[in-house]
């Protein structure tokens, strides 16, 4: 028998153009929502915030906007993905459909990537085309946002997987169901009862034994991993956004996912029965395993509460009994309601041992991983090594934070620490069995004084094995090994090491101007050097107490801001440099400045909302005009013109906004500000005035 | 040609298909008559490509139907519930039609459309019962088929439309040298169309057999003796077998099997007072083969 050119055909552009053509409306439908959202957004936030004068600033000042406030309608791609999906493939739920469908002239195979490439297009389009328009709308209205332009891809990354994972979860239940309530559930269960039993047995193991630290057992066990399952956490967290959508490592799991589901969605729907149109499941069996997992899901509750209850009384069995009997209850109620008939009620019941012996191997499973986890506890000589996080408590905000990350890092192995947290992993584990008040959290000493222990996450690595474990160490013990650590090298280098600065992140008197970056990388890699010169004790004596006289050094490191206080007292290098660098800085001319506030958006008669700006008097001090409000009518007129000739802007204060008793309008003073001396020095605001003039 | 050998169906424990073999040769009509529930529609599904066979194999030209492009590609399969894109009109249809079918003819569809006086640009949704069987027959027929296969492709026409349809699908059967399979669940839709009849019943083929042999192997014999008589008078005439015998008196209806002319000599041989054969019709055939092999029908 002939049957040679029966798998050849993979993909058809008929059959794609096709699909194209009958996701026309809906996408269409779609496409609008999410492109006028991206038009009329940025619109929305131009006209309802505030009036800003922008001439030359940093953007630090400007409103935030990333991608996912650009568009959060973006989102609605997953609800579209759903749509689209359910449109090119259901018409398997209907016996004509599927009989007009499955009898063209394609194969299986064929059909089923033509329809996915469709959908890929139409969703890729939805994503890119309103991003660009988003983009297009904030690039015109640049002046007034600082838009996170990095955050734009992989927002669109994030947007594009979740969907892809949408569309390829629907085929599949499409593949396998023959009705709609059928296609919801069963989709339902493959996207979230995996990691539902996932997330159940990691919670409950982690609360039985509290040693584990449930972040650390490994990134694929949060729920935050998967885009779709992470969106369970935004009612639980507010900035999910970041974490989830944004983060490249759960879009790459989400997208791998989505690709395997893809493929799995074909075998299935190149395997699919016709015959199954109109009917809940296509065999008894299939019937029967729906049944099963939607009844798991309400016993996933009573599982948790035996393996979380040490002691289970008559309340406990009562409550667990009531969970099975809802259980039960689901059980044949999904059975009525799919096939509509009385009689399958008894078939269905031998299934309950099943489900039953899941529950069995469910309860096993928790409690193996509990007992493997609780087995941990290698000898000192079996620990390759240690790392000990916890809170140092460091004075000196975002430095010291940069330092107690790097002691967090570091690998201990030095044999009397190792010796130390064995002690503490056997301890913390033998009074991990004392519920509910842990001894371990509280100790008495000698004297009769109740101190508590101090938290610690531990990564220990033994063999091939590293695992990590919630310690609690006594102070000494801590001190004992803090000590070892001084001691250490690597602990000099930490100290004396100022981490590279990210590009473009170096900044001093908050912010810099029209000096070449090359300037202020000079500055640091000046203060880099010195430090590095320094004798550690003279640098974190200087670094806790800093004199007061300092200027900031703030530049960013893998997300974190650190500012170093230079001061001629301690840096003088560095310290001459700045001065060198602020000298260069040549501000604002007196002719420029004038000429931005009378020709500039504002009138005669406005007010600007100086929220911090300083200007450099004469004599090298530094005046802080923050939080003042300003008449520009004096800076048009002749007299200040005058002024302006004279070396003298004129400002006439009208309001001190912090100073609750002032009215508006009344005349508090006049400031001069010196301009043919050192110029106007910088003008900030944070939304609500002036912004950056230079 | 399609050949069908052993075809077995099932759908869980109901056996749709219970090994069917048959041959269908190119260029004839091919009815297929059985009750509802008799298999008519898995049959065609089979042969379309819509369901994979259990066990056995359906083969046009030799190569397997399901999953097969190539083969797919010469067929065109009318079901019996149809269906229509949404808010489709003929036009809608026709557009997706011409994306799968490589040999979809523009032309002929809006000829065969004229012919039949339907509105192209209407909505389907609007269109009565008829006309939507009319539209999907002209659609089926436009993509060019080799194969084409109606299940109960009648049903909802009148009798002019029927007519009209019939003449169609015989066109294509003669000008093209297609093959036309069609099911009904009444024989008299498919008595004058049809080249081929076979009978389908609880999944299985009872009776397949060229219609114009049917007609003429079986006919009614009228006979009456002076003498008294039973059945067994005739049991040994060579060429000759009773389907069905009645005595009222000393007359006797009998349903014979046989060619005619021999039957005729031995009857006559005998000296009967009366001697009579009448020609039986295709309904009467079928109901005499059947009851001969142990069923009973009531044929619409």
């Amino acid at each position: 028998m002939k049957n040679n050119t029966k798998h050849k055909e993979i993909w058809s552009f008929g059959l794609y153009k096709e699909s194209l053509r009958r996701l026309k409306i809906p996408a269409v439908i779609f496409f609008v929502i999410i492109a006028a959202a991206a038009v009329l957004i940025p619109l929305l936030k131009f006209f309802s915030g505030p009036q800003y004068i922008h001439l030359s600033c940093t953007s630090d000042y400007l409103p935030r906007m990333t991608a996912v406030n650009a568009n959060p309608f973006l989102l609605v791609c997953m609800i579209a993905a759903l749509t689209l999906t359910y449109t090119l493939f259901s018409f398997q739920n209907k016996r004509s459909s599927s009989d007009l469908y499955f009898s063209q002239p394609h194969s299986r195979l064929a059909m089923y990537t033509s329809r996915i490439t469709a959908l890929v297009t139409v969703i890729a389009s939805m994503i890119l085309i309103p991003t660009g328009i988003s983009a297009a709308m904030f690039a015109i209205l640049k002046q007034h946002f600082n838009t996170q332009w990095d955050t734009f891809i992989p927002y669109m990354a994030g947007c594009f997987a979740a969907a892809m994972l949408i569309c390829a979860v629907f085929a599949i239940a499409m593949s396998i169901t023959g009705t709609i309530l059928n296609n919801i559930v069963v989709a339902g269960l493959i996207m979230y009862l995996p990691r539902t039993v996932l997330t159940l047995v990691v919670a409950s193991v982690c609360s039985k034994f509290p040693l584990i630290v449930d972040g650390y057992i490994s990134k694929f066990l949060s729920p935050g991993i998967n885009i779709l399952t992470g969106f369970l956490e935004i009612f639980l967290s507010t900035n999910f956004y970041d974490k989830g959508i944004l983060s490249s490592s759960a879009q790459g799991y989400t997208f791998c996912l989505a690709l395997v589901y893809f493929v799995i969605g074909a075998v299935l729907f190149c395997r699919r029965k016709s015959e199954s149109a109109e009917r809940a499941a296509p065999t008894p069996f299939m019937q029967s395993v729906y049944r099963i997992l939607i009844t798991m899901v309400v016993c996933l509750i009573p599982c948790g509460l035996i393996f979380n209850t040490d002691q289970i009384g008559s309340y406990e069995i009562f409550v667990i009994f009531c969970y099975y009997i809802i259980a039960l209850l689901v059980y044949l109620f999904y059975e009525l309601i799919t096939t509509r008939k009385w009689k399958n009620l008894v078939k269905c019941l031998p299934g309950l041992v099943v489900v039953v012996l899941l529950n069995a191997t469910l309860l096993g499973t928790m409690f193996g991983i509990y007992l493997a986890e609780k087995g941990f506890s290698p000898d000192t000589e079996d620990i390759s090594y240690v790392r000990i996080e916890y809170d140092r408590k460091s004075l000196i905000a975002g430095y010291g934070n940069y330092i107690d990350d790097q002691l967090n890092k570091l690998k201990i192995t030095d044999p009397e620490a190792l010796d130390t947290v064995s002690k503490v992993l056997d301890r913390c584990i033998e009074y991990s069995e004392t519920l509910p008040y842990y001894p371990m959290m509280r100790y008495t000493d000698e004297y009769g004084n109740a101190h508590y222990y101090k938290e610690c996450i531990v990564e220990i690595k033994a063999g091939s094995k590293i695992k990590y474990r919630t310690l609690y160490f006594r102070q000494d013990e801590l001190d004992h090994i803090d000590s070892i650590i001084e001691s250490s090298e690597a602990y000099k280098d930490i100290w004396l090491t100022l981490p590279e600065a990210d590009s473009g992140s170096i900044i001093f008197d908050d912010g810099y101007g029209s000096l070449d970056y090359g300037r202020y990388e000079e500055l640091f890699d000046t203060l880099r050097t010195e430090i590095a010169s320094l004798d550690l004790a003279v640098w974190k004596k200087y670094i806790n107490n800093p004199p007061a006289d300092n200027v900031p050094i703030k530049f960013v490191h893998d997300g974190r801001i650190i500012s170093i206080p230079v001061s001629a007292w301690g840096l003088p290098e560095s310290a001459a440099m700045i001065a060198e660098i602020r000298t260069e800085n040549s501000l604002i001319s007196p002719e420029e400045m004038y000429n931005i506030l009378r020709n500039g958006e504002f009138g005669p008669n406005k007010n600007i909302n100086i929220l911090s700006a300083t200007y450099v008097r004469a004599n090298g001090t530094i005046r802080d005009l923050s939080n003042t409000t300003v008449s520009l009518h004096d800076c048009i007129d002749t007299e200040a013109e005058l002024n302006v000739k004279n070396g003298y802007l004129l400002f006439k204060i009208l309001k001190l906004k912090s100073d609750n008793y002032t009215e508006h309008g009344d005349l508090i003073s006049y400031v001069y500000l010196p301009i043919n001396e050192k110029g106007i020095d910088r003008y900030k605001g944070d939304g609500n005035g002036i912004y950056g003039i230079k | 040609m399609i050949k069908v050998e052993n075809l077995t169906k099932r759908f869980e424990k109901f056996c749709a298909l219970n090994a069917i073999s048959c041959t269908i040769n190119d260029g004839c009509i091919y009815g297929m008559v059985g009750s509802n529930g008799a298999g008519k529609s898995t049959f065609l599904r089979i042969l379309t490509g819509v369901y994979r066979a259990d066990m056995g194999s359906a083969t046009v030209d030799g190569e397997e139907i399901f999953n097969n492009p190539v083969v797919l590609g010469k067929i065109a399969y009318v079901p019996d519930e149809l269906y229509f894109l949404p808010g489709a009109t003929m036009n809608r249809m026709a557009d997706m039609y011409k994306s799968c079918y490589a040999r979809f003819d523009t032309e002929r569809f809006k000829k065969l459309a004229s012919r039949l006086s339907l509105d192209v640009k209407k909505p389907i949704s609007t269109f009565s019962k008829g006309m939507k069987r009319q539209a999907a027959t002209i659609l089926a027929l436009s993509t060019m088929p080799e194969y084409i296969f109606f299940d109960e492709t009648f049903d909802g026409l009148d009798p002019v439309m029927r007519n009209y349809v019939k003449s169609i699908i015989c066109e294509d059967v003669i000008d093209r040298g297609a093959t036309a399979v069609i099911t009904s669940h009444s024989l008299r839709e498919l008595e004058d169309t049809c080249d081929q009849l076979a009978l389908l019943h609880r999944g299985g083929l009872i009776l397949e057999s060229d219609i114009q042999n049917l007609k003429t192997a079986q006919f009614k014999v009228q006979v009456a003796f002076s003498e008294e008589y039973d059945r067994e008078k005739f049991e040994n005439i060579p060429g000759m077998k009773i389907l069905h015998f009645v005595k009222h008196g000393s007359v006797a209806n009998m349903i014979v099997k046989g060619e005619r002319d021999a039957v005729a000599a031995s009857m006559r041989a005998l000296s009967p007072l009366l001697f009579d054969i009448l020609p039986l019709t295709l309904e009467e055939v079928f109901t005499y083969e059947t009851a001969a092999l142990g069923y009973t029908f009531d044929f619409e």
